[in-house]
């Protein structure tokens, strides 16, 4: 495999909108050869990340292949639509892909913290829909509640299967006792409900610091307490609720119509 | 290859619109055979890599459907695909991209298109 461009994050002379133009043309006819086109425009940006996470142990190659699977992903399920820009949404994708690299191995079995998560939220919204429906849901009703596709469900599905049957009582990370499926799971926040505003939160959180989006994710994605995020932060638990409000304030403003 | 015992042969028409059945299949069938939610996914990619690629073939020849043929195994999984045209004739697929062919090389062991098939293998990790 070649050197990989390091210098410019966008190499064609495309303009935004003709990328734009790309994107709904892609979504409309699923062409490979625009897909293609897609991933060669931002290949750039794959890299820049990346290359943020090298001299970690993992070679450099590895990085950027993982990275181009993930541009690739995330060129597949972007919705021009939507109105976020795509590097907002690939970026995400593009690191989520590498740090799934990274593993996290005080779980079982191999299952990337990405899809801990999806699989925590498939089973939160099976429950709900469950209980809403009045019957088990189906993996599209499933899919659109949460805002993946089906077979990510199906996948997700596939890794709650790895966890086992003592799956229902899992431990927190940091050694703290094991909590009860329902604890995991608590119920889905007013604020997080829809699925458009599931995603719309992915892409507000980028607004956030570090510190600040870890806050807001333990909190939503992972359901820990004011005080568990605290004692895991290093920080009191008001201030935790502090610094939950300021976010939280700041994305509504973010997603705001008009702002 | 030859007819393996598990095998699963579909036909498609040659339209990208079955990718995602194309995909869900063979996640669906890795996960029955106890492929791990990493190799799953990376079969996801791959998958959709093989199909786009044979639908755009077709196009390119003429051709009126795709056949997919998944070989599963507790150990490995080899997906094959092939063009096939009117009254079953089937086409030469030409030679992947650089890209389709890094993306590949990213999420299976082994990828080959030669004659009339294009073919993937990956190995399970776990």
């Amino acid at each position: 495999m070649g050197p990989y461009p390091q210098t410019k994050l966008v190499v064609s002379d495309l303009t935004p909108e003709e990328v734009l133009d790309l994107f709904h043309a892609y979504k409309l006819k699923r062409r490979r050869a625009v897909r293609n086109q897609l991933v060669e425009e931002h290949m750039g940006f794959a890299h820049h990340i990346a290359h943020r996470y090298r001299n970690r142990g993992v070679a450099d190659d590895d990085l950027h292949q993982v990275a181009l699977v993930g541009l690739v992903k995330a060129v597949d399920r972007f919705d021009p639509d939507f109105g976020v820009a795509f590097t907002t949404f690939a970026g995400r994708t593009i690191e989520g892909e590498v740090k799934r690299h990274f593993r996290d191995a005080t779980w079982a079995v191999r299952v990337p913290r990405s899809m801990k998560d999806t699989s925590l939220r498939v089973r939160a919204a099976s429950d709900e829909l469950g209980q809403t429906l009045g019957r088990p849901p189906t993996v599209p009703e499933v899919a659109s509640h949460v805002g993946i596709d089906t077979d990510e469900v199906v996948a997700a599905l596939a890794a709650s299967e790895a966890y086992g049957t003592d799956s229902l009582v899992t431990g927190s990370e940091g050694g703290d006792a094991p909590r009860d499926r329902e604890d995991v799971l608590g119920t889905v926040d007013d604020e997080l409900e829809s699925t458009a505003d599931r995603a719309l939160v992915e892409s507000l959180l980028e607004l956030l610091s570090e510190r600040d989006r870890q806050i807001v994710e333990l909190r939503f994605y992972e359901q820990l307490s004011q005080q568990e995020i605290a004692d895991r932060v290093g920080v009191s638990q008001m201030h935790v609720s502090r610094l939950l409000t300021r976010s939280l304030t700041l994305m509504r403003a973010e997603a705001t119509p008009g702002h | 290859m030859p007819v393996t015992a598990n095998q699963l042969t579909l036909t498609f028409a040659a339209d990208s619109r079955f990718i995602a059945t194309v995909r869900l299949t063979a996640a669906s069938i890795a996960a029955e055979f106890g492929f791990d939610v990493d190799d799953i996914e990376d079969l996801r990619v791959a998958a959709n890599e093989l199909f786009a690629f044979l639908v755009e073939t077709a196009e390119d020849v003429g051709g009126d459907q795709v056949e997919i043929a998944i070989h599963p195994s507790d150990h490995d999984i080899s997906i094959e695909g092939r063009v096939l045209g009117v009254n079953g004739t089937t086409h030469d697929v030409p030679a992947v991209d650089e890209l389709t062919s890094r993306i590949l090389d990213a999420v299976v062991d082994t990828h080959d298109f030669d004659g009339a098939w294009g073919r993937i293998h990956k190995r399970s990790s776990s």
